[in-house]
């Protein structure tokens, strides 16, 4: 006697999918974008445009590349213009003529803000009077 | 039985012979009486198995990364996962954490089905344990998600993980195993 067994399962009895994921790198800056209107201190001959800007947050997940670059983008040539970056009240960051009016620097991001605070110092002949002047500032986060 | 000889001679006095016999036996075989194996019977017996088939599907799903406070959360789905049977079957669903540089606090798996496009059945652990977690597709899970023997069945499969502590470039790596269980 011939007896056909039936096999359980027959074909494909298991599959298997493979899920793959790799944290990023997280920078974010918030509050960055500002106009920030100067005062200005008259030293004779000399003028100095003042500047500070309301808190930027900083968080991430990391160690993060802090890039910052100072131009002048408008205006009359300023005699001298530097820029201080403090991170919780400390200079951290400070683009100025004997570095090419950048700097960069390397700080340890988290969840929790870190509050970047920006001070312009600009030296300007007091014959531009009436001129306007404009600085930028652009700030980059990298993947340290 | 009844033999033949011919002998023939050429004119070149050459000669040849051949022999041809020819036998003949007749034998008859009488009718006995019913004896042993006269009949035999050869039985056939075949069941129709159970079959099942799984196509489709992802090989590797990348999973995003959403950051959520101080945690961070990996999310996967894969393509539609084609499942065919003869009858409405059993699936047991396992997801494994093959690597995880940091804790998880959370993670599970999410069967979806294609056609109702409702979840048919999760399983989640919110233990740091990177055990696997598993569950089965019972046959009421899948006929009350509209489950058809003999037609074709897709289903998406979702990973989610919430990182607690992440750091850039950090992998993660899950396998979701699906085994077909007999209904």
């Amino acid at each position: 006697m011939l007896m056909l067994q039936p096999l359980a399962c027959h074909g494909g009895l298991e599959t298997t999918t493979g899920f793959l994921g790799t944290v990023p790198f997280i920078c974010t800056i918030e509050n960055g974008e500002q106009v920030v209107e100067t005062s200005y201190t008259n030293y004779g001959s000399l003028a100095l445009l003042e500047g500070f800007s309301t808190p930027l947050q900083l968080s991430g997940n990391g160690s993060a590349r802090l890039n910052l670059v100072l131009t002048q983008i408008s205006g009359p040539t300023a005699a001298a213009f530097q820029l201080f970056g403090k991170i919780d009240s400390h200079n951290f960051l400070n683009p100025k003529s004997g570095n090419g009016h950048s700097d960069a620097n390397t700080t340890l991001l988290s969840h929790t803000p870190k509050t970047l605070t920006y001070q312009l110092r600009a030296f300007v002949e007091n014959a531009y009077s009436g001129g306007e002047l404009q600085f930028q500032a652009v700030l980059t986060c990298l993947d340290a | 039985m009844l033999n033949i000889h011919a002998i023939r001679l050429g004119p070149n006095f050459y000669s040849l012979g051949a022999f041809l016999s020819l036998g003949f036996a007749v034998q008859f075989y009488a009718p006995s009486l019913v004896q042993a194996g006269i009949q035999d019977t050869t039985t056939f017996n075949a069941t129709v198995p159970f079959t099942f088939s799984f196509s489709g599907g992802s090989d590797l799903v990348s999973m995003d990364y959403t950051r959520n406070g101080s945690t961070g959360i990996m999310l996967g789905t894969s393509e539609s996962l084609l499942i065919s049977s003869n009858q409405v079957p059993r699936i047991n669903v396992s997801l494994n954490t093959l690597l995880a540089p940091s804790g998880i606090s959370f993670r599970g798996i999410w069967i979806r089905s294609d056609s109702t496009n409702r979840y048919i059945k999760s399983k989640s652990s919110s233990s740091y344990s990177n055990s696997p977690v598993s569950t089965i597709l019972q046959l009421s899970d899948l006929r009350s998600n509209g489950y058809v023997s003999g037609l074709p069945y897709g289903v998406k499969l979702t990973v989610s993980a919430n990182l607690s502590n992440s750091f850039p470039n950090d992998e993660y790596r899950f396998q979701v195993v699906l085994t077909c269980l007999e209904p």
